[in-house]
């Protein structure tokens, strides 16, 4: 079996927080990555779901290297990003690109939208002749939907709508042919109509290109159409990992549980109990001892809150980090 | 869309420079005092020599129709001519580039303003060049290096040098220039200076210049800083920073590619306003420093009740003012293309 | 006499005899014609005036090539410029600097009456309402047209103070309009009124001011009308604010309220005179070498033209001053001018309450042979001027 094209080993990202300046050292910290474990396969899309702060869009500024890991690994293609520096990770960076959020904001409004897409190539010193540059441009455009691509080489940002924009943005990652896409809730910002687009967009280039994709997401109702896997994250840590419909179907950890009873079903007649968390996500400075959960956990038992459960392999390629899972 | 924007700005300008002119006239004729006596002081004077002094300064003539006088208000024929108004004859000189006469050095005031004006030109446009280049590269370099002793050390300087009394600092300056550098202490040139050179005469005007421009870079450095910091920090927040970075672009080309230009657009706006209003704001440094430039002579004029050139000085601040914010906005629309729209 | 002649102009005839007023007023002056020691080489206004000397001077020649007269934006900038030597001799200066430069061992003081000596007034509306001039208000508090309240105002008045505050010592105790400066027209035998509160309340209490109503300020003896007086000055006198202040505490312990409030010059003019809308007011007065004007100040035809300020009206000093404008005696007309000193302290249509002195400082270092015992100091006069030479 071939080696993964990412292989993520035991990371962790530590933030500093609370009051610290140039005179005082940071007391606490926020384990806003903790001890994460997975692979993702060269063409293969892993949907990393979680609430919003459970460090799912951290895990992939470390991936990128714009945070510095604190401890644990990441083998990209055979390199450790972690160990690169300067111009070996900038190269290295070119075959992983990212997308973000809201692409009301990621987008320079300053900059047409052919400036926009070159500019990778002309950071990365490819395709130095002029009208290289422009095929490829084009190329990512129409690749990107964006078709034809003339009309919206002279435009700003400002003159095109949200959908137009998140295609940008994703023919700005395409320009330099990644084998990585980091799809930081691509949508979640877009009108419900357009969503689909998108992920469709994101699909395609999958099944076409060959590209590997982490598309990380607050809601499992929007991953089905491209995730090959689901990793559940909560409070930095992966609880569930597992193939979609697996996952989807035969949840093993509560909170995913809970995660897919609040997603809206595409059947009606598949209409389920709802489960409602209880409580708040205790905070991230100050964990609970044993189980993360224990504390929302509609089925918790004295055991959870005594000893944090592992992650265990279920069935094939299925795991879950819950004592009675 | 462009030209239509453009023509509607200019044309709000030249709307707003029109109702400056009319109010500039009736507010100096609202203000109480025969203009007369105020010009020349001199309870002596016979009627008929203050009768003199009005003909000879147009003020024996109605204000406008029906008014002989504003405050306080006296009736006069509505029948009499308009164009023999105090109010018409003052548009039209204006329109042949005539201020009126000083009441106090019987010059033309358009004169004494023009040679003024350049004098402060000269200090300021040196003086706001340098704060602005100065002002926005520690803005840069205190927002890039946000939170280490170099960012607190340069919003140290630039909060203290923001909040210090100009005329103290320049009193300061002046004390210790004169008195370590050896630097002139008042005036524009050495007076009887006969120079060799151009080059002579340019070295002098620049002794005489260092001080007061020192002055005055210190005192707006610091609120270009500022803000220049705070829109910088602003922008590098915003997630297209965050793309750059992941695009693999370095910190000098996101500063020069993304962040720069952005955070340069609030700078526009109050660079603008601060040309605008600053031919008047070197009143303080002006005095201090002996220069002979607009704002002593406003300075002067309301010391000595000239009306004329106060009628004058106010029209050209005014219109200044106007001007460098038709400026600022043409500069937006050329520099930010999302105000295009509006 | 002489001294009236100062203000008339001598006008070649053969140029101007054909000529009206009018041309003379709109003749622009810009190539002067004079005879002095000196000779207008260059001007930039409110920069320097250049002069060269005038080798064809009549007189004795100056000494020195010419003098530059360079204005200066404040008075600070001033002294630093005469401390650097950047200039050799300065005219004014602020009397904050004056120990400071007491002490420069290359500098040298003189002080002294100034040249045109001014004069700072307290004015008090005397003009009854039933002898109101045409357009006046004359809503002058009655109280102040009673002499014995003015005097009791004089007693009340500390001149020392004021002089050690306000000019930091640089000045003299004030009498009349007529200052120390304007030399053998100040009369110098008058007696002042004491600062004496004492003597003030009892004044005031004799007469009949009382407090009835024990808030602390007398009425009238009528009992209507509080003794509370507006006092107004002028907003560009710098000493305005100190002396009203000054005034409020030493008039506050005989009884006597003031609002107090600086006014706009123009706006001063319109309440002033000869409108007389007010009750009293700080002010002051330039004048020229002959005391003719200031005294004219004080007479019944300056009423009706705004130039008297107090509306003040007295017939016997109206003749006096009638007189005083035709006797040719010098001497004679001095006794006249002294007599109407004595009747204008008599009768207090005015408090004076001191005469500025002027410092001028040269360095010593430079230039000497500035002339400095006249009774006035002016160090930039020409016959100063002429008189210099460069110190070997």
């Amino acid at each position: 079996m071939a080696s993964p094209l990412v292989a993520v080993r035991n990371l962790r990202t530590l933030f500093p927080v609370g009051a610290h300046s140039v005179f005082r050292a940071p007391a606490t910290f926020v384990h806003a990555v903790d001890d994460v474990t997975f692979d993702i396969d060269e063409g293969e899309a892993l949907a990393l779901v979680g609430e919003s702060g459970c460090g799912k869009s951290t895990l992939a500024l470390t991936l990128l290297g714009l945070e510095r890991p604190t401890t644990g690994s990441i083998d990209f293609a055979g390199q450790e990003m972690t160990a690169l520096k300067g111009s070996e990770l900038k190269a290295a960076r070119r075959n992983m690109q990212m997308i973000f959020q809201d692409p009301y904001e990621s987008l320079n409004p300053l900059m047409r939208v052919g400036e926009i897409v070159a500019e990778p190539l002309i950071v990365h010193k490819l395709a130095n002749a002029r009208s290289d540059r422009e095929a490829r441009v084009r190329a990512a455009l129409e690749a990107a939907g964006l078709k034809p691509p003339e009309v919206y080489l002279e435009r700003y940002p400002y003159q095109l709508s949200g959908g137009q924009r998140q295609r940008v943005a994703i023919a700005a990652a395409l320009v330099l042919e990644p084998r990585l896409l980091l799809a930081d809730e691509p949508v979640s910002m877009l009108d419900v109509s357009i969503r689909a687009e998108i992920i469709n967009l994101l699909a395609e280039l999958k099944q076409t290109r060959k590209i590997s994709i982490l598309f990380i997401t607050h809601d499992l109702g929007t991953v089905t159409a491209v995730a090959d896997r689901i990793a559940v994250m909560y409070l930095g840590r992966i609880v569930e990992l597992g193939r979609t419909a697996d996952v989807l179907t035969q949840p093993r950890h509560p909170y995913t549980k809970a995660l897919l009873s609040v997603t809206p079903a595409p059947n009606p007649r598949l209409r389920k109990e709802r489960i409602i968390l209880k409580g708040e996500t205790p905070d991230p400075t100050r964990l609970p001892g044993g189980c993360r959960f224990a504390p929302r956990c509609p089925v918790a038992q004295p055991l959870c809150l005594a000893s944090d459960p592992p992650l265990t392999a279920l069935e094939t390629g299925h795991t879950a980090a819950c004592h009675f899972g | 869309m462009r030209n239509r924007r453009l023509i509607n700005k200019v044309a709000w300008a030249l709307f707003t420079i029109c109702f400056v002119i009319v109010l500039n006239f009736f507010l100096f004729r609202i203000l109480p005092g025969d203009p007369a006596r105020a010009g020349i002081r001199d309870p002596r004077l016979t009627a008929e020599a203050q009768q003199a002094i009005r003909v000879r300064f147009g003020l024996d003539k109605p204000v406008i129709n029906c008014f002989a006088s504003i405050n306080p208000p006296k009736p006069a024929d509505c029948f009499v001519n308009p164009l023999d108004t105090q109010f018409f004859i003052y548009v039209g000189n204006l329109f042949r580039g005539e201020f009126g006469i000083s009441y106090h050095s019987n010059q033309p005031v358009a004169q004494v303003l023009a040679e003024r004006t350049w004098n402060t030109l000269l200090l300021i446009g040196v003086a706001q060049f340098l704060a602005i280049i100065l002002g926005v590269a520690l803005g840069v370099i205190a927002a890039w290096k946000l939170g280490t002793p170099v960012d607190y050390s340069a919003l140290i300087f630039s909060l203290v040098a923001w909040s210090l009394p100009t005329f103290w600092l320049g009193i300061i300056l002046l004390f210790w220039g004169s008195t370590n550098l050896g630097l002139p202490i008042g005036g524009m040139v050495t007076p009887g200076m006969n120079y060799a050179s151009i080059w002579a005469q340019v070295i002098d005007v620049g002794r005489h210049m260092f001080l007061p421009t020192l002055t005055y870079t210190i005192v707006f450095l610091g609120e270009y800083m500022l803000i220049m910091r705070s829109s910088l920090i602003d922008v590098l927040s915003e997630d297209y920073v965050l793309t750059a970075k992941a695009k693999g672009l370095n910190s000098y080309q996101i500063l020069k590619a993304h962040a720069l230009r952005n955070a340069m657009l609030p700078m526009v706006t109050i660079i603008a306003l601060n040309l605008g209003f600053t031919v008047a704001g070197a009143v303080q440094i002006e005095t201090v420093f002996s220069w002979p430039g607009l704002g002593g002579a406003i300075y002067e004029a309301v010391g000595q009740r000239d009306y004329p050139m106060l009628q004058g000085a106010f029209l050209l601040l005014a219109v200044s003012v106007i001007v460098a914010n038709l400026v600022a906005d043409l500069l937006y629309t050329y520099l930010d293309p999302r105000v295009q729209l509006e | 006499m002489e001294s009236q002649l100062f203000s008339l102009y001598i006008l070649p005839e053969h140029l101007w005899g054909e000529k009206t007023a009018q041309a003379a007023i709109d003749f622009t002056n810009d190539t002067m014609v004079g005879s002095g020691p000196f000779k207008l080489a260059e001007y930039r206004q409110n920069q320097f005036v250049r002069l060269d000397t005038n080798q064809d001077y009549y007189g004795s020649v100056p000494k020195v090539d010419g003098a530059i007269l360079q204005t200066y934006g404040n008075q600070d900038a001033l002294v630093q410029a005469l401390k650097t030597g950047e200039v050799d001799m300065i005219t004014e200066m602020p009397n904050t600097a004056v120990a400071a430069l007491r002490n420069d061992a290359n500098i040298q003081l003189v002080v002294g009456a100034p040249l045109d000596p001014g004069v700072t007034d307290i004015i008090f509306n005397l003009v009854p309402p039933d002898q109101c001039p045409p357009d006046g208000k004359c809503t002058g508090h009655p109280a102040l047209k009673d002499l014995t309240v003015r005097k009791a105002l004089a007693h009340a008045t500390d001149k020392q103070q004021l002089i050690d505050i306000v000019l930091l010592g640089l000045g003299t105790p004030g009498l009349t309009l007529i200052p120390d400066g304007l030399g053998v027209y100040y009369n110098n035998t008058l007696q002042d009124y004491a600062f004496d509160i004492a003597t003030a309340n009892k004044l005031l209490d004799d007469a009949g001011y009382k407090d009835v109503n024990g808030d602390g300020v007398r009425e009238t003896p009528d009992g209507k009308a509080p003794l509370s007086f507006r006092l107004n000055w002028a907003g560009d006198m710098s000493s305005g604010p100190r002396i009203a202040e000054l005034l409020s505490k030493t008039w506050g312990e005989i009884g006597i309220k003031v609002e107090m409030q600086g006014l706009d010059p123009d706006t001063l003019t319109s309440v002033c005179c000869p409108a007389f809308d007010y009750d009293i007011i700080i002010w002051g007065w330039g004048s020229d070498p002959d005391p003719a004007f200031l005294l004219s100040v004080m007479t019944t035809d300056e009423i009706p033209t705004g130039t008297s300020e107090s509306g003040y009206s007295n017939p016997e000093y109206d003749e006096l001053f009638a007189q005083q404008a035709v006797e040719t005696d010098k001497e004679k007309r001095k006794e006249l001018i002294w007599e109407m000193q004595a009747i204008a302290l008599r009768d207090l249509p005015y408090i004076i309450p001191y005469y500025g002195q002027n410092v001028q400082a040269f360095r010593k270092d430079r230039f000497q042979g500035w002339i400095t015992d006249s009774s006035k100091i002016a160090l930039e006069d020409p016959s100063s001027l002429s008189l210099i030479e460069p110190v070997k």
